[in-house]
């Protein structure tokens, strides 16, 4: 029969040659996760206080306009944004939706892990998606130094006004969410209690994963859609 | 014996998830659809972008389980700028 021994704080302790718990979270695989995570979320099913609802579909819809109105104006001159798009380096685009994948990944096991008081797991999942936020920061800085070496600015024409406005705005949403995500760590850090910590942890959730969802369609549409 | 080894739902949906970001990369690259058909591969794009947006707020954001509001809302959201930005782009 296998055993967990536990540590101090109550998360479960890998043995020799398994996976950490930060990784695999045995013990959410051997209890009912859907009934347990329902019991533990919000009662009226509302992940987070309705407020920050409010602010993450208004974001993406302005966003979604933003998205709108740069295919419409990709309409009017499509070899221009072709032959602009065709200078972005794709690899960083795809290498940091992956990166945001993963961040967004460890920020749901950390939410599981948080419902279980795990609060060793919790630091180590968020450090891991905090560490994701500042990857993709350094990438996005290499592609613009890159970009605006190359003589692309925001003024070089239409594609890049776009171009700049759009992963700019977001990489602020990155940053304000990399502070969200580490107040959650400070949190948690200092009373691992699911109770008194749902709101703001659930909250700070759903505001990475609009951000890593926003990413995905501005990916699509910049690096890989104008480039046909 | 080792405790039996299962994938979670999210696991599962992250990996589907780079599975889909690889496959829209080399269909938004240099392949045989994109020099046969550049509309209907990036066509294909954007539909793929959409649908990880599904799976982002269905199983990362707990839509799946929230209440039918925000689902409503999220579905309304997903389907409108995915019809607009397949239609604009393609149009």
């Amino acid at each position: 029969m296998h055993q967990v021994q536990a540590r101090t704080d109550g998360t479960p302790r890998a043995r020799v040659g398994e996976l950490p718990d930060f990784l695999w979270d045995r013990g959410e695989e051997l209890t009912a996760p859907t009934a347990l995570s329902r019991d533990r979320a919000n009662p009226l099913g509302v992940p987070g206080e309705v407020g920050v609802w409010v602010f993450v579909f208004g974001d993406m819809t302005i966003f979604g306009l933003a998205f709108s109105v740069f295919l419409w104006e990709n309409r009017a001159d499509r070899s221009l944004f072709a032959d602009s798009s065709a200078g972005l380096v794709q690899p960083i685009g795809v290498l940091n939706t992956l990166v945001l994948l993963l961040s967004s990944y460890l920020v749901v096991r950390a939410i599981r892990a948080h419902r279980r008081e795990h609060s060793r797991a919790v630091k180590a999942l968020l450090g891991g998606a905090m560490c994701c936020a500042a990857v993709f920061a350094v990438l996005k800085a290499v592609e613009y130094t890159v970009g605006i070496r190359a003589g692309h600015t925001p003024t070089s024409n239409e594609f890049f006004t776009f171009y700049f406005v759009l992963t700019g705005v977001h990489l602020a949403h990155v940053l304000i969410g990399a502070v969200l995500l580490s107040v959650w760590l400070g949190r948690a850090g200092r009373n691992p209690r699911w109770t008194e910590g749902r709101g703001f942890a659930e909250g700070a959730a759903t505001y990475w994963h609009m951000v890593d969802l926003l990413w995905v369609v501005i990916f699509t549409l910049l690096y890989l859609v104008c480039v046909a | 014996m080792n405790a039996p080894v299962a994938v979670t739902r999210p696991t599962a949906v992250f990996l589907l998830l780079v599975g889909a970001t690889a496959a829209a990369f080399w269909l938004g690259t240099d392949q045989p659809l994109s020099s046969l058909s550049p509309r209907l591969a990036s066509g294909i794009v954007i539909a793929i972008a959409f649908a990880k947006v599904g799976f982002i707020g269905a199983d990362f954001m707990e839509l799946r389980d929230g209440h039918r509001v925000l689902r409503l809302v999220f579905v309304l959201w997903l389907v409108a700028f995915g019809a607009i930005c397949s239609v604009l782009y393609v149009m």
